[in-house]
Parts: structure tokens; C-alpha cells; sequence
């Protein structure tokens, strides 16, 4: 089973591109780009297949589970009958959520079947990671999520301490959160940019 | 038969807060520039009284007391309070307080200072005017695309228990700059109110910029 990615923003960020990149690196082949505008073709194809059609006018929306934080129902193994694909936002989410990817991709995909993760927004690998382990078999409830990563930026003990906290949620693998360690690093050199 | 309805005495004084709520707020606004620190409010059978804490206390009494008598003219119809005494106190050590900060902090950035100077530099003022501990989080899309938050630390400051009640300082604000809304929050611990049964443990070691922590709501999604 595929994950598709459909992008819902603008800009091709670092930050986005990082998420992407390690979405690509969880789900191998399976990774689909849809919605991707013709200048990040380029750049996305060396991650997976990319459309710039959106999601629902390549594929038959009733053949697709849409993951979406406001959804009522808690994604398990059994949805994914009669599914061809799992659709995770490519957004990159506010604090707090907007809810945005209700507004751009659930309501214009009607048909498909739309399930949550959790009470908690996702980043996009993490939610692309949790969609991987349910087609793998795992329950929902059976996947560790850490709310808000704590990166130490800089510590001096004799005086401050420097943290960048994300308040989002992370799904755990082995113990450590699945997140792009590219992304900690250049967060951390952003910081200390001044 | 009476038609009016008798509020609760618990809606009065909900509504009461209330309006100290907005009179701070409007105090704030206000007194911007004359270093608002806080409003003491206490009400007595003459009217309210008001001590209000600024670091410039000259700019809110103003010549020959004009500034104090605007003050409580505009307090008075606005707010429908009457008989209000105003008095004017000065911040001893504005540094310890957290609004003042808080203040200072967002016009240093209205100005363009970078935010991590800005907050090192509110630390060190805070740390140096005898501060148990002090932490400034600055939120919002700092220095990248999506939105997080910017943690400084220094000293202590306790989190749980009766002594983060007593001892800890909280203020936030929030500011508008151009890359858009940004949130400051400030707290401070001050040292003469940590009792001195207070113990702290020491800090495991870390490598600098590459240990990624988690925050404590680890569970199931």
C-alpha cells in the first residue's frame, strides 16, 4: 500500500523538504507526491513519484483514507480494506492547528474515508511513519508518541541554557523520535545565527 | 413583585476580576512608556484604591500631578468606578519583575534586535539583579518556517509544588513584527521567597547541539 503525500504549501522550505526527505526514506517506493508544483519536480522526483494533479483527480477518492486530525474516527488495521492508499496533509502545521487540512484536502476529496492519529498534530514524517506501522499490522494504541521535542541548543552551565522545543507530536522508533536528524541540526544552526 | 433578578455573589465577584482584568490591561496599555509593573487593587468602604508600580513614576503623576488626575478621570468614566485613590510606586529592582521584562524584551524586538541576543541579555539583567532563576520562552515563526519555541534558562526555577506558587514571577505579551506574532513569557524565582529547604539536584551531562530530549507526555497516539 502507498502513502501519498499531497503538498499544501507554498513554499518548498528547508523545513519541508527535510520532512519530506524522511517520509521518503520510511516508505522506500511507496511514496507518492501529488499537488507538487512544476519547479519542485526536480527536487521531489529523487524522493518518490510526483504528480502535480491533486490527490483526488489521480486516484478515486473512495479508494483513499485521508489522515486528518479532525476526523471523528481512530485509524486501525481494518480500514485499509478495499484501500490503495493512505493521503497524509503536506502541511506544515501551526501552534496551535488551524485545522487546515480539513479545509484543503479533506473537504475536496469527498468519498474518501478520513481517520486520525491521535488527538495531537503530526509532523508529516512522523504521520507518514504511524500510516507505514498500522499497514504493518501495529495498532494505534501500540505506537509510543512524544509530545514536544526538546532540542539543547547550547548549555552553559555557568550561566544559560538554550532549548528549541517543537511542539508537535512524534512518533517513538527504538526509543527515539522519528524526526530528520538533518532538520535538528539546521534548526539549531538557524538559532544561533545572530 | 421585584423584577429584578439578584446576581450570585459568585457572578459579582467573577465580574469584579473581571473588570481589574481589563483595568490592568488598560493600565498597560496606557503606561507603556512609564515602565508598568502591576496594579495593586483593594477596595474599601470609600472607594477603590489603586497602587499602581511603574519604574518611572514621574511620567504617570506628570507636572503638578496632572498626569495622576487625567489618570483617574479616564479611570473613573471608563471603568465606572468611583472614587478612586491613586498612588504611585516605583519598581525597587525592575529587573525582577517579569512584566518589566516582558516589556523590554518586545521593544528591544520592535527594534529588530535579534531574539536570542535580546533574551541572553534579559537573562544576564535578571541573574545580575539577584534572581534564583529565570526562563524566557519566545514563540511564534522564529528564524524558520513553521511555528515553535525558543527556550533560555538560567538558574532555577521550580516548576511544581507550593514553592513555584510562591516564588515564581509569570508574565507574557505578545508582540507584532513583520514575520508575524511572536509570544514572549517571562518567569522569574526570587531568591528571598525559596525557602531554604529547597534542594536541587544536579544536571546530567549533554553534547552541545546534538541531543535531542523529550518533554514528559510520552504515551500512545
Amino acid at each position: 500500500m502507498d502513502v501519498i503525500i499531497e503538498n499544501l504549501e507554498d513554499k518548498l522550505s528547508r523545513w519541508l523538504y527535510y520532512e519530506y526527505e524522511n517520509a521518503s526514506k520510511i516508505m522506500g517506493k511507496n511514496i507518492i507526491f501529488t499537488n507538487v508544483p512544476s519547479s519542485w519536480t526536480k527536487v521531489l522526483s529523487k524522493l518518490g513519484k510526483v504528480y502535480s494533479n491533486h490527490v483526488w483527480e489521480i486516484f478515486e477518492p473512495k479508494d483513499l483514507i485521508i489522515l486528518d486530525p479532525q476526523a471523528e474516527d481512530k485509524l486501525s488495521f481494518s480500514d485499509l480494506n478495499g484501500k490503495s492508499a493512505i493521503v497524509v496533509g503536506g502541511i506544515l502545521g501551526d501552534n496551535p492547528p488551524q485545522g487546515r487540512t480539513k479545509k484543503l484536502l479533506t473537504s475536496y476529496a469527498a468519498g474518501a474515508l478520513a481517520r486520525n492519529i491521535g488527538r495531537w498534530q503530526f509532523s508529516i514524517d512522523g504521520a507518514v511513519y504511524v500510516a507505514k506501522m498500522i499497514i504493518n499490522g501495529t495498532g494505534l494504541e501500540d505506537i509510543s508518541v512524544r509530545r514536544r521535542l526538546k532540542i539543547k541548543v547550547k548549555s552553559d552551565k555557568t550561566f544559560y541554557q538554550h532549548y528549541i522545543v517543537l511542539p508537535y507530536a512524534y512518533p517513538i522508533n527504538d526509543g527515539k523520535p522519528v524526526v530528520n536528524p538533518k532538520l535538528i541540526k539546521y534548526l539549531v544552526k538557524r538559532s544561533l545565527e545572530q | 413583585m421585584s423584577t429584578q433578578i439578584e446576581r450570585s455573589p459568585v457572578k459579582k465577584i467573577l465580574s469584579k476580576q473581571l473588570m481589574f482584568a481589563y483595568l490592568d490591561e488598560f493600565l498597560e496599555e496606557t503606561l507603556k512608556d512609564a515602565g508598568y509593573g502591576g496594579v495593586e487593587i483593594s477596595e474599601g468602604p470609600l472607594g477603590v484604591r489603586l497602587t499602581i508600580y511603574v519604574t518611572r513614576p514621574g511620567l504617570v503623576i506628570g507636572r503638578k500631578g496632572m498626569g495622576i488626575k487625567d489618570l483617574t478621570d479616564k479611570l473613573a468614566s471608563k471603568f465606572n468606578l468611583d472614587n478612586v485613590q491613586i498612588s504611585v510606586a516605583e519598581i525597587e529592582v525592575p529587573e525582577l519583575n517579569p512584566r518589566v521584562v516582558c516589556e523590554r524584551i518586545a521593544s528591544s524586538m520592535e527594534k529588530g534586535t535579534p531574539f536570542r541576543r535580546t533574551a541572553v541579555w534579559a537573562l544576564n539583567q535578571i541573574m545580575n539583579a539577584g534572581a534564583f532563576g529565570a526562563e524566557i520562552i519566545i514563540s511564534g515563526k522564529i528564524r524558520s518556517e513553521r511555528a515553535h519555541y525558543q527556550k533560555f534558562v538560567a538558574g532555577v526555577v521550580p516548576k511544581s509544588g507550593e514553592v513555584s506558587r510562591v516564588a515564581v514571577l509569570k508574565a507574557t505579551k505578545s508582540v507584532l513584527l513583520k514575520a508575524g506574532l511572536f509570544g514572549i513569557k517571562v518567569k522569574i524565582a526570587l531568591k528571598e521567597k525559596i525557602v531554604p529547604e529547597y534542594v536541587l539536584k544536579e544536571e546530567s551531562e549533554f553534547k552541545e547541539g546534538e541531543s535531542v530530549e523529550g518533554a514528559k507526555n510520552e504515551g500512545p497516539a
